[in-house]
């Protein structure tokens, strides 16, 4: 029952409903405006590039390679010949008729030529590992799962809204002392907020998730979810044998763990701030400053909300650079998966402790006495 | 004037306020280090700097045509062996780096030939600039365009005698006018300091009895916000002064301060003439007038909203947002871009880089002249708009009206 006047307080006499809706609102426009294909020929071409990757689809076999070496060939003889032509027309040895004939047939040769320049490309990325990198159009999973920093400050930011005035606004007009005395008043404070606000920021991480998915598949369409995640160019050195679609789990699943780490935090900042201001202040360096301050290479391995929700990086390979006296330096360390479940279970752990010092910070007065 | 000094003592009185200043700049400290750690040659190979240093006094200080023949003395055995691959690659403790001969030419190339040439050839650079700027304004001024002749002119009176006569060790410097990260701490501390500072009264709702007082209402809202801005002001110096003391302990040198700006890679075409240290202070300066711009508005915001929550997270979303586009449009040429935005005033290198113009009616005006324009009328309006919404003195108010009433009263008995 105190859970549904939770419920009742924060989304509706506190506009909850409303900031909700003004989040989504945001994470579209978000979207529509800065989302920009990773890919640019990929989506300029989208009719050329499907007609080759119709028939490439999937891992590279030699009959392909036979294939795009056969087209290339016959597409550079295209050209030649088409030039030729040109020369002979303006030269005036062949007539009208007989050059829109010719160029006819050549034209139709031509006509997947920037579709091929594309699929080309694909080919020599994939080339160099053709094992883990499939052909597949790579635009929507990148839109999905590439690092988004503007998305990842926009729910953080709505968080805090949600967080910050959860317990704050009991203190700022001392009604803890007065809720804590009644009967229901611990199970309210340690019981009822905290599972509010999980859920609320389960809610807002999912939800941001949907609506990148929805976007993703509306613009450029997400297929072959089976294929492995190196094909996207932006994780093709990682090293573990993961399906485009488990990665976009994994995401949703570090954003969920980041968010509620997150809120649960807060809460733990404001019952020990007892303050609004500064319980703001802190929420924000927390959120920001790690983002800001730290190096991916430092962010990545450290159980922090933020990363969390940042999440892609966790699915990146090493990023190296030769130094000049031969050694190798790391600008990324790629997370490996014992590393990615010790920091799992370390958030999960700091959950639990959150959850602990809440339940321990607003215990029930009436009962004890 | 009191109520200035009890402001300010108000503010203070927050402990958390000096704890969190305190973290804030460890934190920063920590981050230089970092820096340092990641952009340094000399960090990666520790041998680059013992070797570095062991030279430095043959070839520092003003830079002589027997110094120059001298260096290239030295130098030039080592180029040559690099390019006909003659040298040694096995690892030598008594080459200069205590690596091998190939590391000693990286070094001595990277630290010392590339920056001297720079710095040699910099003067005859400036100095076509400066001709070719004369000769438009000639020839402007015969087509009778004012314009672009004024505009050359000022070109010309930029560029004209520009010489680099001393070589120092200057990567300190480099960094720091390039180290935008502790704009961010400075934020952040802004805020929350701006925070206490107008919402105390808020939350307990004193500022309906301080609104009663002879001297609440503006008054008590103009000493605020002289608080505001000495409160701004002490941060920003703090902040740059860390950094600054900072970036010289963590590189160990303060020989380039007295370097000119265009001595810097990254600043050849400043429109600045004046050394590394003065940089540092105007630094300062550009960025408090960044930060005054934040902080009126954000007053102003806090000041008519009902609670910090909603104030608090627009200031800092507007203040990251508009930060992320100044770093985003920070090497254009487009000088509206960058002098609207007031959040390029907070990393000011933006502004100082280029020598680009824009057009005020028939003058030419730099980018960070248009930058501190642009800041003024926004502060401007802002203060307007902030003392004309304030909520009025009701005592005073009152008090007049009674005296107006007794004294009708008075004329009438």
């Amino acid at each position: 029952m105190t859970f549904l006047w939770e419920v009742r307080k924060l989304l509706i006499s506190r506009f909850g409903v409303f900031f909700l809706f003004a989040f989504c609102l945001l994470n579209c426009t978000l979207l529509l405006m800065t989302n920009q294909p990773s890919d640019l020929a990929q989506d300029t071409w989208k009719t050329q590039y499907m007609v080759y990757l119709e028939q490439l689809r999937g891992p590279l076999t030699q009959e392909k390679e036979t294939f795009l070496a056969e087209e290339s060939e016959k597409i550079s003889q295209a050209k030649l010949k088409y030039s030729q032509l040109k020369e002979d027309y303006y030269a005036g040895s062949i007539s009208s008729t007989a050059f829109a004939r010719e160029s006819e047939a050549l034209q139709s040769i031509l006509r997947n030529e920037q579709g091929f320049n594309v699929i080309y490309d694909q080919y020599r990325r994939i080339y160099e590992d053709p094992q883990n990198r499939y052909f597949t159009s790579t635009n929507g999973w990148s839109a999905l799962l590439e690092r988004c920093d503007p998305a990842c400050y926009l729910l953080l930011i709505f968080l805090i809204l949600f967080a910050a005035p959860l317990y704050c606004q009991e203190y700022q007009c001392r009604m803890e002392n007065v809720a804590l005395t009644t009967v229901h008043g611990g199970v309210c404070f340690g019981k009822d907020k905290p599972r509010l606000i999980i859920l609320l920021a389960i809610i807002l991480a999912t939800s941001q998730f949907l609506i990148q998915l929805v976007y993703a598949l509306q613009r450029y369409g997400l297929t072959d979810p089976t294929f492995p995640l190196q094909s996207v160019p932006a994780f093709q050195s990682c090293t573990r044998s993961i399906s485009l679609w488990q990665a976009s789990v994994l995401i949703l699943v570090s954003r969920v763990l980041g968010a509620v780490l997150f809120v649960l935090l807060a809460s733990v900042i404001a019952i020990l701030a007892r303050n609004m201001t500064l319980t703001v202040f802190l929420d924000a360096a927390l959120a920001f400053l790690p983002l800001f301050g730290l190096r991916e290479d430092i962010q990545f391995h450290l159980p922090l909300p933020s990363t969390g929700i940042s999440a892609s990086a966790f699915l990146q390979g090493s990023q190296t650079l030769q130094s000049d006296s031969g050694t190798t330096l790391y600008i990324f360390r790629e997370v490996s998966w014992n590393r990615l479940i010790t920091l799992g279970i370390a958030a999960l752990l700091l959950i639990l402790l959150c959850y602990i010092v809440i339940l321990r910070k607003c215990r029930n007065l009436w009962a004890g006495k | 004037m009191r109520l200035i000094f009890y402001e300010w003592k108000k503010l203070w009185l927050h402990r958390s306020l000096i704890w969190v200043l305190l973290g804030l700049l460890l934190f920063d400290v920590w981050h230089i280090r970092d820096t340092w750690q990641t952009s340094s040659y000399f960090a990666d190979n520790p041998g680059w700097a013992t070797g570095y240093w062991t030279i430095y006094d043959r070839f520092s200080g003003d830079i002589t045509t027997d110094k120059v023949q001298s260096f290239l003395g030295f130098y030039t055995p080592y180029e040559e062996s690099v390019q006909d691959m003659t040298f040694n690659a096995a690892i030598d403790p008594d080459s200069l780096t205590g690596v091998n001969i190939f590391s000693d030419y990286l070094m001595l190339q990277r630290y010392y030939f590339t920056p001297m040439r720079r710095m040699v050839t910099y003067r005859s650079t400036a100095d076509s600039i400066a001709l070719q700027a004369q000769k438009n304004v000639a020839s402007y001024r015969e087509k009778g365009n004012t314009y672009e002749m004024q505009r050359n002119a000022r070109i010309y009176l930029l560029f004209q005698n520009r010489s680099i006569d001393q070589f120092f060790y200057y990567e300190p410097y480099a960094r720091l006018l390039d180290y935008n990260f502790s704009s961010y701490l400075a934020a952040l501390f802004i805020v929350y300091g701006l925070s206490l500072l107008l919402r105390r009264e808020r939350e307990s709702e004193m500022d309906i009895i301080i609104l009663v007082s002879p001297r609440g209402g503006r008054k008590t809202l103009a000493a605020k916000v002289i608080v505001g801005f000495t409160f701004v002001l002490l941060t920003v110096a703090t902040f740059a002064l860390t950094d600054w003391l900072s970036f010289l302990a963590v590189y160990g040198s303060a020989d380039g301060s007295v370097l000119p700006l265009y001595a810097l890679a990254e600043f050849s075409e400043t429109p600045l003439i004046i050394p590394l240290w003065q940089t540092v202070i105007l630094y300062l300066i550009t960025r408090f007038f960044g930060f005054c711009v934040f902080s009126l508005c954000y007053l102003f915001l806090a000041q008519r909203s009902k609670t910090i929550l909603f104030p608090f997270l627009a200031g800092t979303a507007t203040v990251l947002g508009l930060l992320a586009v100044a770093e985003h449009t920070c090497e254009w040429h487009q000088v509206t871009c960058k002098a609207f935005n007031p959040a390029s005033l907070l990393i000011p290198q933006s502004l100082y880089r280029t020598s680009d113009f824009f057009r005020l009616g028939n003058y030419p005006l730099l980018t960070h002249e248009l930058a501190f324009l642009f800041a003024v009328c926004v502060c401007a309006t802002a203060l307007l708009l902030l003392f004309a919404l304030a909520n009025k003195n009701t005592w005073n108010h009152n008090f007049k009206w009674y005296r107006k009433k007794a004294s009708k009263i008075m004329e009438e008995i």
